[in-house]
């Protein structure tokens, strides 16, 4: 299948406006000037939404037998038939134009009119281009087979697309030609990637809706119009997915990035009081953990040599608390440093005043106080978040005692 | 290729599983509407979670403060009163706000946890789409219920709006969810670094250039006084908005709850109609709206009307306030008057 197979696929005509059924297929005729072959509306080999008619009227419809003068009963039922084909016919058109119930269908069990049409075939058709990198070109070929669909589209549908369609190539083209393509493709900037999503709503399929003249394809259009439009839009729908499938990967590695970010710093991090939490989460922006974060009031234990000389160091436990200090963090906030003022509380000696060294979670202090006081000393404090192993798991039993209360309560009450 | 619909939940749930009967109960309505083939086999229900985000902060609160009042008082050190705010309050009297309303607080009055959330919430979300779309752009659509409904439109609109790394692949006009559903919806209650009617989570019939939903479902619960704050009433938004607002059933006294929401035809036919191409008629959906009017509720019909009564004064309260913090009382509230309602009917 080349794009000129697919320009030259044989269609029909609907030319009475009624919709012919499955066993359409036998028909054949002319409709300016295009062969004609399959018929290309209806379910082809993926369902039968269409009416089921047996071909049996001719393209005049219903004969009108008369009956001394009267309509004959039998026009009647075959109005009444007509009508009701007419009701059945309606163009389902969120089952040619939603992507997942197109890219289902069977493409080997399609007429050849339509498996060369199938977005599943377009992308095929292009593949070649889009893995060489010739975005533009595939673009160029969806463009190619558009333009010569004969005129089963009517206008504007037709220009519309036929506009989108030149749009994007022109975007494409535009990013190709920059001399650093592969990265700027892996931002997606410069093409707008969702052009041919619709919205699909209330029985219609609504493209472009950002433009001035949006395409709205609903069941007053053939179906073979129908179908024409929305395959393409999704083909076209289709590269540009594939075209951004690099931006992807790059907006997903930044997320997981963040996620692992917000691990470490989560379990390698300094602890935070509430106050804290609340203090360091002003002014931040992203979704990244700070990369600096401000110690205030932050109590923890520890312990103290202190004495009035080598030979009187002794160890006191201490509580100490920070009053004030700044913590930096590595890019992936697996490690920090930082500094901060502390104050040592021990439970029998006079309150110290000194400052605190953070390098990752060791922490180590120098503690100013008189001699007759307790004498000055070493600080060493344990961050007491890496003491506690497990201790989610307190929240979690709390919680499910909470649901187990609910659970009792609301039960029966249906 | 299927449709994705992803759930987030609202406050004090936790864990992949959170959704199973919620999903459980829109495949039992699709059952009875003759869908339910139809929906297995296209739609893929995807729940998001980020309560363990509030679990670790509070836990890490919590066992920081016993384990610095157990040490402080075995080394002699008065400091007990220092962490005392943590445990003020007996357990039966904290249980509901350390179970579910903590959510709300911690979510809006501490940026960092939200960054947090959002971040977590993202990375699921998009892990999922850049999978689901390697094989051609799918049909994508977002359910969320109370503080859901908060993480999801700030979490759509940093994605919508910000390229990650760099990258604009899902900022919108290159990407775009087919449908959001929002019940219960509390996003304008806690608006904080987007402004909700004015970020790109909105539906294509306003701005379509930058409109990040092809339509959008707002379900609320009269009687559900969450929303009543700072109410989610968008001016102009079109014809893609669909505003479900007047639900007044009661089923069940938790009337929050994303089941008692979805219990309801006129909540679970739309969804199904959006996520499986409108297979359910209107003659159909007037049966079943009709039908459910029937159904009865607890069985003690006056604890029933001075619950609603009790509800309704609740909502009205909160009205008439605007402050976020109210949310938070408002919740703990709503729970525990259902709790005390269902104990004095038992």
């Amino acid at each position: 299948m080349n794009a000129n197979d697919i320009r030259n696929r044989s269609r029909t005509g609907s030319g009475n406006g009624s919709q012919n059924g499955n066993s359409a297929g036998h028909r054949t005729g002319k409709r300016n000037g295009i062969r004609t072959g399959h018929r290309r509306s209806g379910r082809d080999g993926a369902g039968n939404h269409d009416g089921n008619h047996d071909g049996n009227r001719d393209g005049n419809g219903c004969r009108p037998g008369r009956v001394s003068g009267r309509v004959g009963p039998g026009l009647v039922l075959c109005l009444l038939s007509l009508l009701a084909a007419g009701v059945q016919a309606q163009v389902n058109v969120a089952q040619e134009c939603q992507v997942d119930r197109v890219m289902e269908l069977d493409v080997g069990t399609l007429p050849a009119g339509w498996s060369g049409s199938h977005p599943r075939t377009l992308r095929a058709l292009v593949a070649d281009r889009v893995q060489g990198g010739a975005w533009s070109d595939a673009a160029d070929v969806l463009i190619g087979i558009w333009v010569n669909t004969g005129d089963v589209v009517p206008e504007p549908h037709r220009t519309l697309l036929r506009d989108q369609l030149i749009a994007m190539r022109t975007e494409l083209a535009g990013v190709e030609a920059s001399t650093d393509f592969d990265a700027i493709r892996s931002t997606g900037a410069g093409v707008r990637l969702a052009r041919f999503q619709p919205v699909i709503a209330d029985g219609r399929a609504e493209f472009f809706l950002e433009s001035a003249t949006p395409l709205v394809v609903e069941p007053a259009l053939s179906p073979d119009a129908v179908r024409t439009l929305c395959w393409t839009a999704i083909a076209a729908d289709d590269l540009l997915n594939l075209y951004g499938g690099n931006a992807r990967a790059r907006a997903l590695s930044a997320l997981k990035s963040a996620v692992r970010a917000w691990d470490n710093f989560n379990t390698k991090g300094y602890s935070q009081y509430p106050w804290e939490l609340f203090i360091n989460g002003r002014g931040g922006d992203g979704l990244a953990p700070p990369s600096r974060q401000i110690v205030l009031l932050h109590p923890s234990v520890g312990i103290e040599l202190a004495g009035r000389s080598l030979e009187h160091l002794r160890r006191l436990d201490v509580l100490s608390v920070e009053p004030l200090g700044l913590l930096f963090y590595r890019s992936d906030r697996a490690f920090y440093f930082g500094i901060s003022s502390v104050l040592s509380f021990p439970s029998d000696a006079d309150v110290g005043a000194g400052a605190l060294l953070h390098v990752g979670p060791a922490r180590a202090g120098y503690i100013f106080r008189s001699a007759a006081g307790g004498g000055s000393g070493a600080l060493f404090t344990l961050d007491l978040y890496q003491l506690l192993a497990g201790a989610p798991e307190a929240l979690r039993s709390a919680r499910d005692r909470v649901q187990d209360i609910l659970q009792s309560a609301f039960a029966g009450t249906d | 290729m299927a449709r994705h619909l992803y759930l987030l939940h609202g406050m004090g749930e936790q864990g992949e599983d959170w959704a199973a009967s919620a999903i459980a109960l829109l495949r039992d309505r699709a059952d009875a509407y003759g869908v339910r083939a139809r929906l297995d086999a296209q739609v893929v229900f995807e729940p998001l979670h980020y309560g363990e985000v509030f679990d670790d902060v509070v836990a890490e609160w919590d066992s920081t403060a016993e384990e610095l009042e157990t040490r402080a008082r075995e080394r002699g050190a008065g400091i007990a009163e220092v962490i005392g705010w943590l445990r003020d309050a007996s357990d039966d009297a904290r249980g509901f706000f350390w179970s579910h309303a903590i959510d709300i607080l911690l979510y809006r009055f501490f940026p960092q946890v939200a960054r947090q959330v959002r971040a977590r919430v993202l990375d699921q979300l998009v892990t999922s789409l850049d999978e689901a779309m390697r094989d051609g752009r799918p049909n994508t659509s977002v359910l969320a219920h109370g503080l859901g409904t908060a993480v999801a439109h700030d979490a759509l609109a940093f994605l919508g709006s910000r390229p990650l790394g760099g990258s604009h692949a899902f900022t919108a006009g290159n990407f775009r969810f087919d449908t959001l559903f929002m019940l219960c919806n509390i996003s304008r209650a806690l608006e904080s670094d987007f402004e909700v009617f004015r970020s790109v989570v909105h539906p294509a019939s306003v701005d379509p250039g930058t409109a990040y939903a092809g339509l959008y479902f707002n379900f609320r619960h009269r009687l559900d006084p969450l929303p009543a704050l700072r109410p989610f009433e968008p001016a102009g938004w079109g014809r893609f908005y669909r505003p479900v607002e007047d639900l007044e059933h009661v089923l069940d006294f938790d009337v929050h709850a994303l089941e008692h929401y979805l219990r309801h035809p006129r909540v679970h036919i739309p969804i199904l109609n959006r996520l499986l191409d409108d297979p359910i008629d209107d003659a159909t959906a007037q049966e079943a709206i009709a039908a459910f009017a029937t159904e009865r509720g607890p069985p003690c019909i006056e604890k029933m009307k001075t619950f609603a009564r009790r509800l309704a004064h609740v909502g009205e309260q909160l009205g008439t306030r605007n402050e976020p913090i109210t949310l938070v009382r408002a919740a703990a509230e709503l729970l525990a008057l259902a709790k005390e309602t269902a104990d004095e009917c038992q």
